[in-house]
């Protein structure tokens, strides 16, 4: 049994810089990320904010093991995901999955809904077919999806939908966290608001954690217990929402709540919400 | 959508095209080694829908020759001795696939006559039944080596393409080299060391191995590029985090992206190959006697007596053209459906 | 300067990779080279000698490389059995024979296909555009094999042309115009063969790039201002097109010793193909080796000559040196 006062997940001076260049011209180094420490709750939400380019993808891939760190460490209920036995650190990856950004290439066209749902059951060979099937109609069930378009292909489905999809596919799993880079970006407003509420349905549901990056802070406002804000690689600023929003003390925050204001103010002054 | 209506027609010309050239011993009346050397260079036999009596007749007949008296080599017909071609007869026997003993021909005349649809060789075998033989050669090896080239190609290309880094540079200088020497040349120099004199069964067999092994550069390049671009793709990346393998992901994710590819580079490759056997075939460098190749049969055309006097021994060679047409079209419209696929995204 | 330095250096590679490759194939050839030269009666044992010292049989592979690579720099490619000559000359005047035929049916195929191409793209679906679509397809259909038996046939029943051959039987001892003459008239068949087979391909690639040229919204913009009709197509659209022109233009060029192999063999004509032909059913390993590399040689520098004409003709290559 996991304790639940034990963080979730643990980040702790993590660095990871990249070269650029070849062997025959100078290089330079790119601090992707330094000295980033975070510390994520069970059943909590987390969220990341920075603009491109502040290494919030460089952490996501190195949380799911695409990418490894220089230094530091990353705890997941305890043990450290740079663990060199890959068999451990493949079942623990699995309890943490990640959900991208809806586009064109986020799901395979050739596969229908079930086979994409089932596809890491299947990569697994965890359960056999019946079960599959079974999880499959579950998963559907739970995201809002009619059971009735197992055979569907992405394609005919609408962005909104689709998402939908790849939260059914991330669940397969069971994972205990889901990382979220960018889920909500470029769907309309109310279809963002659509998968906030399952979001937060699943959350209650099943205990998930969530951590949700993102370049804005408006999306995540919402639904995260604590904001951390990203820029350069470093981690300048953590708090809760409301600590965010009425005490920002480093620039960088500043800089991101003016923008929301000013779109905010911009929408009162044409009168829509 | 209009190309695709192309393709399945085409498709189906070619694929009954060659269920014909595997079903060549019942096509084919005679077998393609049986000689008559009473009647060598002979024209095509003359089909008779009249009878005797001059009245028609719904069955075509054939009639006996006989020797021009005073002028050996040339032939009249005995009119008054003419035989029925008969359908669905038994003659010589022959091999099914090389598993089955059969002796059934579509069409055959009882002896002492004999039909000769596209005449005789010098030999006074059956143009007609070493064309449908000859078929088997040309156009087999020509698919079985793409088949080759595309295996080495897409195993190869995908792996680079795949793992980047050394792995790629090496392929990459490999295509590069392979691309560098004339295709031709090195398909003969390579031909050069191997042994002249072998059987048909193993000049075959040695044929599509070294053309398929010349030509692997280029799909084995086109192969890479998917591979390169679609590994990007989240859902490749996406089945990685899940757990999948090297292998998984290239057969189930990058793999089904090739299929267009390969496809349009079979609809190429193939007549290139065909031609590639027919030529090495009419040079005395592939498949010898007496086995049948539509490429040996043309080399009786050095001949200037054959080349002036006896049309019906171009047969071989004209039969490649609608072959190669039918591939042609079928490769302008797999890369005409492709291009208009890539415009839609 | 840069893309052309590394061109040239990778052309250099390629070239001592198919030394390589030949040198590997030249080794691995079964039963041991010499051992057959030996048994030729026609070679003296002294030859023998010299050539096993020469290219160092007794010493490991490398060695044997080495050596092999600084006598084919000489120059010297080594000894043919079939015509008991050393091989560089033999290939040099075959080779002369095949550029002549080549050379000429390379620029009639361009001069040709050109204009035709133009006038396709432009007036696209239009009697020339059309009759042209048709009968590419069919010529691309048709074996260059084909097209040679069938020159020989015309050639052969009309009398208007010489059945194969480079030059009469009895041109020995006439005087260079008779000669030049004499030669002009054999080269008609197989340069019509060569036309006709180059023709189809030519045409199809100056009609797509011309068409991608002339659809572009720069050459619209340049159509709606009103410029005519003759501007326009050379003076924006022809530019534009150069491209990928330029890459065929390159391969055409290097292919110039290679692709007339069959046509030569079948024609009669006294170039590389017969030769190397000859070399494979005689055994005559060294010549094989040496016609392959000299084709090699030529691919590699036409595409490289072609990389240098598309760096000089597409401003777009330079400026993106600059970066």
């Amino acid at each position: 049994m996991f304790p639940a006062s034990q963080p979730l997940l643990e980040v702790q001076g993590l660095c990871k810089t990249y070269t650029q260049g070849r062997w025959w011209q100078r290089q330079f180094q790119v601090n992707a990320l330094e000295n980033v420490n975070l510390i994520l709750k069970v059943g909590g939400t987390l969220a990341l904010v920075g603009e491109s380019g502040s290494g919030k993808t460089t952490l996501a891939m190195c949380l799911v093991g695409l990418e490894e760190p220089d230094s530091g460490d990353i705890r997941f209920q305890g043990m450290s995901l740079l663990d060199p036995r890959r068999k451990e650190r493949a079942a623990v990856h699995a309890e943490m999955q990640l959900i991208f950004q809806a586009s064109a290439g986020a799901l395979s066209p050739r596969m229908s809904a079930a086979e994409i749902i089932e596809e890491p059951l299947r990569i697994r060979g965890l359960c056999g077919r019946k079960e599959r099937g079974e999880r499959v109609l579950e998963a559907m069930e739970q995201v809002g999806l009619p059971t009735s378009w197992k055979n569907r292909r992405p394609h005919q489905m609408s962005g909104g939908q689709r998402q939908r999809l790849a939260i059914a596919r991330a669940l397969a799993l069971r994972p205990k966290l889901l990382l979220l880079d960018e889920a909500l970006t470029g769907l309309d407003l109310s279809i963002q608001g659509q998968i906030t509420n399952l979001l937060l349905d699943l959350q209650t549901r099943h205990g998930l954690s969530y951590l949700y990056i993102s370049h804005n802070l408006e999306l995540v406002a919402h639904i995260a217990d604590e904001i951390a804000v990203i820029h350069q690689g470093r981690i300048v600023e953590q708090a809760n929402p409301y600590e965010l929003f009425s005490h920002p003390r480093h620039p960088r925050s500043q800089a991101l709540i003016a923008s929301v204001t000013a779109s905010r103010s911009a929408l009162a002054a044409h009168g829509g919400t | 959508m209009k190309q695709n209506r192309k393709i399945v027609v085409l498709m189906i010309c070619l694929g009954g095209v060659h269920l014909v050239s595997l079903f060549a011993g019942f096509f084919s009346p005679y077998d393609f080694a049986q000689q008559d050397r009473d009647f060598p260079y002979l024209s095509p036999s003359q089909i008779h829908f009249r009878d005797a009596q001059g009245s028609v007749r719904w069955r075509p007949s054939v009639c006996l020759l006989v020797e021009r008296p005073g002028d050996s080599g040339a032939y009249d017909e005995d009119k008054k001795k003419c035989f029925p071609v008969r359908f669905f007869v038994r003659g010589a026997e022959y091999r099914l696939l090389g598993l089955f003993q059969l002796d059934w021909h579509l069409f055959g005349v009882s002896p002492p006559a004999k039909i000769f649809l596209v005449g005789t060789d010098g030999y006074g075998r059956d143009v007609f039944s070493r064309l449908l033989y000859g078929s088997q050669v040309s156009l087999f090896s020509g698919l079985m080596a793409t088949v080759l080239s595309l295996a080495v190609g897409a195993l190869l290309g995908m792996v680079a393409g795949y793992y980047g880094g050394w792995i790629d540079a090496v392929v990459m200088r490999c295509t590069e080299l392979f691309l560098a020497l004339p295709w031709l040349y090195l398909l003969f120099a390579l031909r050069a060391f191997l042994p002249l004199h072998i059987s048909p069964i193993l000049a075959f067999l040695l044929l599509i191995a070294v053309i398929g092994v010349v030509g692997w550069a280029r799909p084995g390049r086109l192969i890479r590029g998917v591979v390169l671009s679609g590994k990007e793709n989240q859902y490749v990346l996406a089945a990685r985090l899940f757990g999948g393998s090297d292998v998984y992901l290239m057969r189930r994710h990058l793999l089904p992206q090739t299929y267009g590819i390969l496809l349009t580079q079979a609809a190429l490759l193939i007549p290139q190959y065909i031609l590639a056997e027919v030529t090495l075939s009419f040079l005395g460098l592939g498949v010898g006697e007496p086995a049948p190749s539509w490429g040996n049969m043309l080399a009786a055309l050095q001949q200037y007596s054959v080349l002036v006097s006896y049309w019906w021994m171009w047969a071989p060679g004209v039969v490649l053209i609608p072959v190669f047409l039918s591939y042609g079209l079928l490769a302008s419209a797999m890369q005409a459906r492709a291009a208009g696929m890539t415009r839609e995204e | 300067m840069r893309y052309l330095g590394h061109r040239l250096v990778q052309s250099l590679f390629l070239l001592l990779g198919v030394s390589v490759l030949s040198f590997i194939f030249v080794d691995l050839a079964p039963g041991s080279f010499f051992d057959e030269m030996r048994l030729n009666p026609q070679i003296s044992s002294e030859t023998v000698a010299k050539l096993r010292k020469q290219y160092g049989m007794d010493q490991p592979l490398p060695v044997r490389y080495m050596r092999w690579l600084k006598s084919t720099l000489k120059g010297e490619l080594g000894f043919s059995f079939a015509y008991d000559a050393p091989v560089a000359p033999l290939l040099r005047s075959r080779a002369r024979n095949t550029l002549l035929l080549t050379g000429s049916a390379t620029l009639l195929g361009w001069l040709i296909a050109l204009p035709l191409g133009i006038l396709s793209a432009e007036k696209r679906k239009g009697w020339v555009d059309r009759t042209g679509t048709i009968t590419t397809s069919v010529m691309l259909a048709t074996p260059d094999l084909l097209l040679a038996l069938g020159l020989l046939l015309f050639a052969a029943r009309t009398r208007w042309l010489p059945v194969g051959g480079m030059s009469a039987l009895d041109s020995g001892g006439q005087g260079v115009w008779q000669q030049t003459r004499s030669t002009a008239v054999h080269l008609v068949g197989p340069v019509v063969v060569l036309v006709l087979g180059s023709l189809p391909i030519l045409m199809r690639h100056t009609r797509a790039a011309m068409i991608e040229a002339l659809d572009s919204p720069y050459v619209r913009a340049a159509r709606a201002h009103g410029v005519r009709r003759w501007r326009i197509l050379f003076r924006h659209a022809l530019p534009a097109a150069i491209n990928p022109l330029v890459t065929l233009f390159g391969l055409s060029l290097g292919s110039l010793l290679s692709a007339s192999l069959l046509i030569e063999v079948v024609m009669s004509w006294p170039g590389l193909g017969p030769l190397l032909l000859e070399a494979i059913l005689a055994r005559d390993l060294y010549v094989v080796i040496g016609a392959v590399m000299f084709a090699s040689l030529f691919l590699v520098c036409g595409t490289l000559l072609g990389d240098l004409l598309l760096f000089v003709a597409d401003p777009r290559i330079r400026t993106d040196e600059l970066v």
